[in-house]
């Protein structure tokens, strides 16, 4: 029982945090917020052509509000739990090459 | 430390020289094993003793069993053996590979893809784990696949004419099948999806339609590979049984050779006539067998003196059918003349006894140098053994060419080349006659 309030804490919790942090206001998602370093480039090459479009459309719509000093209509704001994470694995993939790599590099 | 040199006994040195012996070098008798594991993967073995030992794993895989929508996977599929695979990336497989002094190398044909490790024997155990990496659970990442794009481009550019000829032979005179290119198209580089190569290795590299050869290694090692490899259970690419359509097909490229292969319906590997076949094949003519020599085979003869040329007579057997025929190589201007007189003999080839001799002679000489190289053998064997599920060491296939008579030579030529004759042509062919004014 504890546990369970305890998991049901923590998802609201976290759900207050997202709406607090804004991004969602401008229609963005939680990956499109990463910086662009030289793993997350080489994640985004590895996206499927269509998943960079919808990224890349999204980032230039935020750009946009941002100019106008607007948000998005609240209905579409992004939603805590619609908010999938199509980057980080991919990017935890590269990261997991790069140390291989570097290990490599450091032992022979 | 001189003093203590001193102080060991002259006697006592030559009581060591005098037991100390060489190990007596045995002889070891190199038998070929063959057996057949459960799971239908065919395994030979040859313990030869040989440092360096061969690891074979041949797929029934080649460039037959694509669907006609989708040519150039089997050339995407042996370009990709090294990309990351579910159990080893890319960069691990082959640094390993090198810190170990191995080497692995794909390679292909119409009916089967072969990879083959070569690595020492002490090093093998490490070697095969990444073999095992290599071939089982491919990937095929997309990105992988993109960034493998130059590689195929680099094959294309790099084919000789020759090949090119040989392989318009093959899709004139089979179309589907048989005929499809043992290369991608061009314009399909980079559009074969990750999917649709899934889809391909998922269906043909499959246990019933492998076949495991090691040179060097014992039977159990080659039982031991196969059984770890991990690969889809069901799945079966069927490919079109071939026939013989015949037809011409030309690619002109400038130049100033022309290049020809000309080719009539040969026989069907396994079959005794294939072997008549590649000892007409021979002897037709291989070129000079001098350097700089003069070529007195037969073709050569009745081609005649128009000035430089090469010429070859060659013979290919697949699982359900061949070709037999002749590749030439000319300057364009005397191509008319020379191409004239090589499918007149090509129609009517009225072989002497002495020249299928040199014919015999000539094809022992090749099967058993190629048998020195341990790639070429572990290879032969496993192709063996996918064609017929059974293998023969090369010392038997030259006692089997020993036995051919000339009169069973002269009479398989003598039917084969009744049929219609196929030609594929590149280079210059400003003065290459169409097929049918030959």
């Amino acid at each position: 029982m504890a546990l369970r309030t305890t998991a049901v804490l923590r998802s609201s919790l976290s759900k207050w945090a997202y709406n607090l942090s804004g991004f969602n206001k401008y229609g963005l998602l939680r990956d499109d917020c990463l910086y662009e370093n030289e793993d997350v480039q080489e994640a985004l090459r590895r996206l499927p052509d269509h998943v960079v479009d919808e990224r890349n459309f999204r980032l230039v719509r935020a750009t946009q509000l941002s100019l106008q000093k607007i948000v998005l209509p609240k209905e579409e704001w992004t939603k805590y739990e619609e908010d999938k994470l199509y980057l980080t694995p991919i990017v935890e993939q590269v990261i997991k090459e790069r140390k291989e790599r570097e290990k490599w590099e450091k032992e022979y | 430390m001189s003093s203590k040199n001193l102080a060991l006994p002259f006697v006592r040195h030559i009581t060591i020289r005098g037991y100390a012996q060489a190990a007596p070098a045995v002889r070891k008798e190199a038998k070929l094993q063959t057996s057949v594991l459960p799971n239908k993967t065919f395994v030979a073995a040859v313990d030869n003793g040989s440092p360096v030992t061969r690891v074979t794993i041949a797929f029934k895989a080649g460039s037959r069993y694509e669907p006609q929508t989708e040519l150039g996977l089997a050339h995407v599929l042996r370009s990709a053996a090294g990309l990351t695979t579910k159990n080893a990336s890319a960069f691990m497989i082959s640094r390993k590979l090198s810190q170990i002094g191995a080497s692995f190398n794909a390679s292909g044909d119409r009916e089967f893809i072969y990879y083959t490790l070569e690595a020492s024997q002490e090093n093998l155990q490490e070697a095969l784990v990444y073999l095992n990496n290599i071939v089982s659970n491919q990937e095929f990442r997309p990105w992988e696949l993109s960034d493998n794009v130059s590689r195929l481009k680099f094959d294309i550019l790099s084919l000789s004419p020759q090949v090119r000829a040989v392989d318009l032979l093959h899709k004139a005179a089979f179309r589907r099948g048989l005929g499809n290119s043992l290369f991608i198209s061009p314009k399909k580089i980079g559009k074969i999806s990750s999917e649709s190569l899934q889809h391909f290795a998922s269906t043909t590299l499959t246990p019933g339609r492998c076949a495991v050869s090691i040179v060097g290694g014992s039977q159990d090692t080659a039982a031991l590979v196969a059984q770890a490899l991990q690969l889809p259970a069901s799945g079966d690419a069927q490919s079109n049984a071939s026939t013989y359509c015949g037809g011409e097909l030309r690619k002109e490229m400038g130049g100033d050779l022309a290049h020809v292969a000309l080719a009539v319906p040969g026989a069907s590997a396994g079959s005794p006539q294939s072997l008549a076949l590649a000892v007409a094949a021979k002897a037709l003519g291989n070129g000079p067998v001098t350097k700089w020599g003069a070529d007195n085979t037969p073709l050569a003869k009745a081609i005649g003196n128009i000035g430089p040329f090469a010429a070859a007579g060659f013979n290919v057997s697949y699982s359900d059918s061949g070709l037999f025929g002749i590749v030439l190589s000319v300057p364009k201007d005397e191509a008319n003349a020379a191409l004239k007189a090589a499918a007149k003999l090509l129609k009517n080839p009225n072989l002497s006894a002495d020249a299928i001799k040199a014919g015999k002679n000539q094809l022992k000489l090749q099967v058993l140098s190629e048998a020195e190289s341990g790639v070429s053998l572990s290879e032969l064997l496993a192709v063996q053994g996918l064609y017929t599920g059974s293998a023969k060491s090369p010392l038997d296939i030259a006692k089997d060419i020993d036995q051919l008579s000339s009169s069973d030579v002269s009479q398989v030529l003598a039917s084969v080349v009744k049929n219609k004759v196929s030609m594929g042509a590149a280079g210059n062919l400003a003065f290459v006659p169409y097929v049918d004014e030959l």
